[in-house]
């Protein structure tokens, strides 16, 4: 549905970046690039869900009661 | 005529205010709650680099995949709150509910088969980490089963959700910590 849509998108790339994540550990030989690629993909995880999910642009928005 | 006094603002902007505050309060919150979990994250490399005993990977992946559904099924829950969707909000609190259990029976099924020597330090640093998570969890699953009674009475609707949107914000950030913590514990070792 229409008002889920962003979410679902970015639950799908949620998806595929944990995956991705498990196959870059079983993949990558060398530890320090290891520990590179999964830092990189861990942050932009938890970037996607503070934004998205937690909506942290909210801080600074004049917004509707709740 | 009454005249409003200077500076007086409407019932309204009190409640713009007031949840801005308590928003920026949780966030604040949060920043403790990372310190304290990064603190922890960091002492797994400190001890031991990026060495570790080996987990059960499959298990790891999944209860990680649960979670991250977990995020999304309360995500799909406040949003319907918000469009005052009321049988599609208490059914992503329950299905939140649902898989937050299921990953905390996980956890407890990993306790009960990784076996550490007494003198092991991912062992110790293991525990701290999924225990302290796994504190964080039950007390969102209180927390979000309270709010699911409360809904389910009529409790809530999309001017009044506040309670709500901060127990799902304090979900995500168990989520978030997670994040972190699944490829910490289980995959910056290597996966075999």
């Amino acid at each position: 549905m229409e008002i889920f849509r962003t979410g679902l998108w970015v639950a799908l790339i949620l998806g595929v970046m944990t995956v991705a994540e498990y196959f870059a550990a079983a993949s990558i030989e060398d530890g320090t690039v290891r520990f590179l690629v999964l830092a990189v993909g861990t942050v932009a995880e938890a970037a996607l869900i503070a934004w998205y999910y937690m909506h942290f642009y909210r801080l600074w928005r004049v917004e509707e009661v709740h | 005529m009454a005249v409003a006094p200077a500076g007086a603002t409407t019932p309204a902007a009190h409640g713009h205010d007031q949840v801005k505050i308590k928003r920026a309060g949780l966030w604040l919150f949060f920043c403790s709650e990372a310190v304290l979990f990064g603190l922890l994250g960091t002492s797994r490399y400190f001890l031991e680099g990026i060495e570790a005993d080996e987990l059960n990977q499959l298990l790891g992946l999944g209860i990680t995949t649960v979670l991250v559904t977990s995020s999304v099924t309360a995500f799909i829950a406040e949003t319907a709150l918000e469009h005052n969707r009321r049988g599609i909000f208490l059914a992503g609190i329950s299905a939140t509910i649902l898989l937050g259990l299921i990953f905390a029976g996980g956890v407890v099924y990993e306790w009960s088969i990784a076996h550490f020597a007494k003198e092991e330090i991912f062992g110790t640093l293991f525990f701290a980490m999924t225990g302290l998570h796994a504190s964080h969890v039950i007390s969102g699953l209180l927390l979000l089963s309270f709010v699911l009674v409360k809904g389910a009475r009529g409790g809530y609707d999309g001017s009044n959700m506040w309670p709500v949107a901060a127990v799902i914000m304090w979900w995500h950030f168990v989520d978030i910590v997670w994040v972190f913590y699944y490829p910490t514990l289980y995959l910056v070792q290597g996966v075999d």
